[in-house]
């Protein structure tokens, strides 16, 4: 992409498939599960979850939101995986937590795919809320505000997830390769001091 | 059996640790946050290794390590940083706080085991 004027849709179009990816990767790896695959979503649904978990990742140039939406049953089959648990011995507060930190993990592989272009980005705690509160974000409007929808699932357990980009300055970028962005990092590295 | 105390705000992450520790036959003390972490050392005197989130509410990882830099009982118990971060500034905070190793989240199992047993040993 060098050499290329970057606009606030090439950026928009980019990050919405790091996120995609990001999400999968990181639920098949928090789920143990590689038969979760990322799904469209049919339709107009204005509330895609009982339960919403939300992280910001930030930077002044470009404002990232990520959200899951789950319902309990389903968020307790793919939460058992980690918890070493039949689904219906994990508890609704333990799923939520999972969901939680499953926003916690996608962010963080974001923020460490943007850092490899030394882009330095910001993250925020994950916050547990209601789905509904979901309808308060604001919509696509085209030229600064992008949205995405999409769920990941298989067999019998699936979440949605949901992003809302906001692009403050594409140009601030001028030499972010949007195809490196996608290059997922490797998991678990450790570091002696 | 050694004593490891896992702080992390996440009960998810608690739990997965606490299960791989376990099974390689350490004992576990979890902790949610940087006070409840410092409560542990200060009631389980034995512990032997740290894992520490950054990101957590009430007190974060760093300054959790940072108080436990000024209080002599708890030096040379070696803190293995388990986060999502990982920008060279924070390591380099980390190390200044006394952090001995980085773990970006989420963990493979078998190198963290690694990890624990070389610096359990030390």
């Amino acid at each position: 992409m060098s050499g290329k004027k970057m606009g606030p849709r090439d950026l928009a179009a980019a990050v919405k498939k790091l996120m995609r990816s990001a999400s999968e990767s990181r639920l098949r790896s928090q789920c143990w599960r590689q038969d979760l695959e990322v799904r469209e979503i049919q339709g107009e649904i204005p509330v895609l979850g009982h339960w919403m978990s939300v992280i910001l990742i930030s930077h002044p140039a470009i404002k990232l939101i990520f959200r899951a939406h789950f319902n309990g049953v389903e968020a307790r089959k793919l939460a058992a995986g980690p918890y070493k648990k039949g689904a219906n011995e994990v508890t609704l507060s333990q799923a939520q937590d999972f969901a939680n930190e499953f926003c916690n993990l996608v962010a963080g592989l974001i923020k460490r795919s943007f850092e490899k272009q030394n882009i330095v980005m910001g993250i925020s705690l994950p916050l547990g809320t209601r789905g509904f509160d979901e309808v308060y974000f604001p919509g696509e409007d085209g030229t600064r505000m992008f949205t995405d929808r999409w769920s990941i699932g298989g067999g019998d357990a699936s979440l949605s997830c949901s992003a809302s980009i906001e692009v403050q300055e594409a140009g601030r970028f001028p030499a972010l390769d949007l195809d490196a962005l996608l290059d997922l990092d490797d998991e678990g590295g450790i570091e002696f001091l | 059996m050694s004593k490891i105390l896992v702080v992390d705000d996440s009960e998810t992450l608690r739990t997965q640790l606490q299960t791989d520790l376990a099974a390689a036959g350490y004992q576990v003390v979890l902790a949610a946050d940087g006070f409840e972490g410092l409560d542990a050392l200060r009631a389980h005197p034995d512990i032997k290794l740290i894992f520490c989130d950054v990101n957590m509410p009430k007190m974060d990882g760093f300054e959790m390590c940072e108080r436990m830099l000024g209080m002599e009982i708890f030096k040379g118990i070696p803190i293995l940083m388990l986060t999502t971060e990982s920008s060279p500034e924070m390591k380099v905070r980390g190390k200044q706080v006394g952090v001995t190793a980085w773990i970006t989240k989420p963990y493979i199992a078998l190198r963290m085991l690694a990890a624990v047993r070389k610096l359990v040993a030390a």
